[in-house]
């Protein structure tokens, strides 16, 4: 009886998230037209929170359940989501109708990936995976969503000392960019890292290395889909079958009193760790079709209202407070995390210190602190957070966990480590990496490719941590 | 709690499936969705008739 009173409750929760977001899509769609616009990105985001929640959709717990147990599970099911998110993706950029825009690639893209990867494990969780545990009433996640928020927009803005960290190269080249007076390009580590040595770097696709158009059917299936994902994914895939999963199928069909492995078993064995990951993989496949459904819709948007960034819609709207000096605010047209987590950081630093935050490459040249009642991106974070707090709800999967002390400083810890890592790659696991590799952005793999060795090495570490406390506790053998 | 989740998934469905048919006629009446290649279809320059007319009335009347 009891269960069911907290059953009838929980559903009640549920119907109100939903229908909260639904009220505020119909009354501001009643408001203002315009407003359709941050709708697409809220009930995306929904979508997303919903299967992040449904699959357990975490890069952290993918690397920590492969590298300290030896579970693949989790990094099986990331790899179909990639792939599957990659067939619709090609077939959006195919027609021409892609939103994505890859990244410069470059070995600061590795490095980024390493500081990403470690933060993730010690948090405990990774940027997206912050999201929807926090859905779920896991408030050592919201410290991390905190933490990785609070980081990005201090680290964006740094100046002062870190001036003389910056080579002579970057900051001539910087200068020589011709940035409006208002950035202070000259001034500020991450602005001198950006305009004077990530922006140097090549910015290219799988199929643009081949010699085809990225909107073509050979550069978007071919290059970028074939090439660019599926090939790697099943080398990775391989790899991952051979170094983990096999043992257990050898050890499986030894049971079954097979002595040797035949090319068939092998397959076999291969399909059975693919096929293990069915929630990962349901999970996949809901938000690879719905991130490029995302992508089509609002570009289907901008079309119909004539503009190239929300920047122009916001103007409209009568919001000109936190529009960059180009007219734009962060407006990817696909799923994106963490710069949205650091623009409302950055929009209450200003109001509330007064400080300049828009003297900037990060937020006044390109992004924009606009208020996060009206930011786009944010409308798809809170979203993300609420679908995944529904689907959390209507499983009885929701509970408040408050966090230990211990718990809330790894929080910290890992947080700014992944806030300071998306920042270096332009993004973090989802933005700078799922996304990019499943458009044909080489900049994705190299990112992944330093997550994770980052990821390893925060692994072991948190290995030795927990023996060295427990011989401390006296639980040593 | 399957019918629940299924009251949200049509909810859900219902809402996306407006913002499809919202977004995507542009693209189709632009010819970004319509198999032209994917090039943006060009404005036309031409007046119509009815439209020539209109505006050879407006400058009798201003005469």
């Amino acid at each position: 009886m009891e269960m069911l009173a907290s059953e009838r409750k929980n559903r009640v929760w549920a119907f109100i998230i939903l229908g909260f977001f639904a009220l505020v899509s119909v009354a501001t769609f009643a408001y203002n037209e315009y407003y359709i616009y941050l709708s697409i990105y809220l009930w995306f985001g929904l979508i997303y929170g919903l299967a992040l929640q449904y699959g357990r959709f975490c890069f952290s717990s993918a690397f920590r359940d492969l590298f300290a147990v030896g579970v693949a599970r989790m990094a099986v099911g990331i790899t179909i989501a990639i792939a599957l998110f990659a067939l619709v993706a090609s077939l959006v950029t195919a027609q021409g109708l892609s939103t994505f825009h890859p990244a410069p690639s470059g070995i600061h893209a590795v490095i980024a990936g390493f500081i990403f990867g470690m933060g993730m494990v010690f948090a405990g969780g990774c940027a997206s995976g912050s999201l929807y545990k926090t859905g779920e009433g896991n408030m050592n996640a919201l410290i991390v969503v905190f933490s990785i928020s609070v980081s990005q927009a201090l680290f964006v803005d740094i100046g002062g000392w870190t001036n003389k960290l910056v080579p002579e190269s970057w900051h001539h080249s910087a200068l020589a960019k011709g940035l409006p007076a208002s950035i202070n390009v000259g001034d500020g580590w991450m602005d001198q890292y950006l305009a004077g040595y990530v922006w140097n770097h090549p910015v290219t696709t799988f199929a643009k290395m081949l010699g085809w158009e990225n909107s073509s059917a050979l550069g978007a299936i071919v290059g970028n889909f074939l090439i660019g994902v599926i090939l790697p994914s099943a080398l990775l895939l391989g790899v991952v079958y051979f170094v983990w999963s096999r043992k257990a199928f050898v050890r499986k069909m030894l049971k079954q009193g097979k002595e040797k492995m035949t090319l068939l078993d092998e397959v076999k064995g291969y399909w059975a760790m693919l096929s293990a990951s069915k929630r990962t993989a349901i999970a996949g496949l809901i938000i690879g079709v719905a991130a490029g459904l995302h992508m089509l819709v609002l570009q289907g948007a901008r079309v119909k209202f004539g503009v190239k960034n929300a920047g122009a819609l916001l103007e409209r709207m009568g919001f000109d407070y936190g529009i960059s000096v180009n007219g734009t605010v962060f407006d990817p047209g696909y799923w994106y995390v963490t710069t949205q987590e650091a623009q409302w950081v950055g929009w209450m630093l200003q109001k509330t210190t007064g400080a300049n935050y828009m003297d900037n490459v990060f937020f006044g040249y390109v992004n924009g602190i606009p208020n996060p009642a009206i930011n786009p991106a944010d409308w798809m974070s809170l979203a993300t957070i609420g679908g995944a707090a529904i689907m959390a709800l209507l499983y009885s999967e929701f509970k408040f966990k408050k966090p230990t002390l211990e718990l809330a400083t790894w929080a910290i810890i890992g947080g700014t480590l992944m806030g300071i890592g998306a920042r270096l790659a332009l993004g973090c696991n989802i933005g700078a990496f799922f996304i990019r590799v499943a458009n044909g952005d080489p900049s994705g793999w190299l990112f992944g490719i330093g997550m994770v060795p980052g990821a390893y090495v925060a692994v072991r570490f948190f290995n030795w941590w927990t023996e060295r406390k427990m011989e401390k506790q006296g639980f040593g053998l | 709690m399957k019918s629940d989740l299924w009251v949200v998934i049509i909810v859900t469905v219902t809402f996306i499936g407006f913002l499809i048919g919202y977004s995507l006629p542009p693209l189709v009446e632009t010819g970004l969705l319509t198999g032209k290649g994917g090039e943006q279809a060009e404005m036309t320059r031409e007046l119509g008739k009815d439209m020539e007319q209109y505006y050879r009335d407006l400058q009798k009347d201003d005469e």
